[in-house]
């Protein structure tokens, strides 16, 4: 299967907006999702989640949804075959794609110059005394090593305020301000291990508290010190159980609590972290629609490592229109 | 018996203390392994239309993994 898929240009996207969206990249996807595996599906969701093999020009050549690789080798087989038959007008198109960027819009391009861009791991921490629960539907391997990441943004003067201010010495201490801290407890500190799930409400942060202490400073870096502890905490009626319960939801009650620590290196000179690092631990409780616990519901404990990482800034926080960038 | 296994339950539902002391090692309980992010060695594009871009200009199809939440991101 890899060494089909060297044949291809890869790329992986947010099927959501390409779905939904109305710019050019949307209305291309769009006409090629309705060529393949789930074209014209509307039950139980209108998801067009897959694997596609395509021309630049536009032109489905075969898709599939599978964990199988033999099937994904012979979706690309197949892909191949098809793509043999096409001339080179009608498999790459008359027009330069590039005099369209200009009409695509996603929330990528709202990431600023100099800003900081995390990556956010999620996990499950082990239970003392073992704990798991059984797992009648055979998915317990996944379930039980199951992580997921996202990504968390900065504007460049956001992540100033992770630090004292100029000229910081050892000992300075500052509390960063709680918008950027429930921004972190809302969007990023949610148990998405075993799937997405949602944010949490302003409303529903019970405390956020983060401050950044100087360790030492060399003139033109400057280290620091993070610590912190959150809580949220939501009570309503949602679903639990993907599709099971959507119809039909309880109520239920859901939340995460941790305590942070984590050091960080700012470069005076550039104006950026150049190392940041923050871990978050503590519980969870509770379940949403799509996170895989409605069997699980804990509390359990979960960790968070926050780190540095440039090829964050090309994929966008699954909560991003939370943080009100435009 | 219930006021002595409350606080017991509650121990194990929650990680002990973040502190200097363990927290390399709940980073590392965290991070993925090597195996787990091989997937990442796949010189991925991150949106629809550069892979169009690079598609036409090297004459090949393209292979695009599309989930809700970005595959690179939080699915």
């Amino acid at each position: 299967m890899q060494r089909l898929a060297r044949s291809f240009v890869p790329v992986a996207d947010e099927v959501g907006r390409l779905q939904r969206g109305t710019d050019p990249e949307c209305v291309l996807f769009q006409a090629v999702a309705e060529k393949g595996h789930y074209a014209g599906r509307t039950e139980p969701t209108n998801t067009r989640q897959g694997t596609y093999a395509l021309t630049p020009s536009g032109i489905f050549l075969a898709s599939v949804n599978t964990r199988s690789p033999k099937d994904m080798a012979r979706m690309l087989e197949t892909a191949l075959e098809k793509w043999k038959t096409l001339s080179r007008d009608d498999r790459l198109g008359v027009a330069d794609p590039r005099a369209t960027t200009g009409a695509i819009e996603r929330y990528e391009s709202l990431f600023p110059a100099g800003g900081l861009a995390l990556r956010v791991t999620s996990r499950d921490l082990p239970r003392a005394g073992g704990g798991e629960p059984a797992e009648p539907r055979g998915h317990r391997d996944w379930r039980v090593k199951a992580w997921n990441q996202d990504t968390a943004w900065f504007k460049p003067e956001e992540a100033r305020e992770l630090l004292p201010p100029a000229p910081a010495k050892p000992g300075d201490r500052r509390e960063v301000p709680k918008p950027l801290v429930d921004r972190i407890v809302r969007a990023h500190l949610i148990d998405n291990v075993r799937g997405q799930t949602t944010c949490y409400a302003e409303t529903e942060v019970v405390a956020a508290s983060l401050a950044s202490t100087v360790e030492a400073e060399n003139g033109n870096r400057v280290f620091v010190r993070l610590d912190g502890a959150t809580r949220a905490a939501a009570k309503g009626q949602w679903p639990v159980a993907g599709f099971q319960d959507m119809t039909a939801p309880k109520e239920h009650e859901r939340g995460m609590e941790t305590t942070l620590l984590g050091r960080a290196e700012f470069d005076v000179a550039s104006g950026r972290f150049v190392a940041f690092e923050l871990v978050a631990s503590g519980s969870r409780w509770g379940a949403t629609q799509y996170n895989g616990r409605e069997d699980d519901p804990g509390p359990a404990p979960i960790a968070f490592v926050f780190a540095l990482d440039e090829t964050a800034a090309a994929v966008a926080p699954a909560w991003h229109w939370i943080y009100g960038w435009k | 018996m219930i006021g002595f296994l409350l606080p017991l339950s509650l121990a194990l539902a929650t990680a002990p203390e973040l502190t200097d002391a363990n927290y390399a090692a709940t980073k590392r309980l965290v991070l993925p392994s090597a195996e787990e992010v091989a997937y990442r060695e796949i010189p991925w594009k991150a949106a629809l239309w550069d892979a169009i871009v690079e598609a036409r200009d090297t004459d090949r199809p393209i292979l695009l993994w599309a989930m809700n939440g970005h595959p690179l991101g939080c699915t």
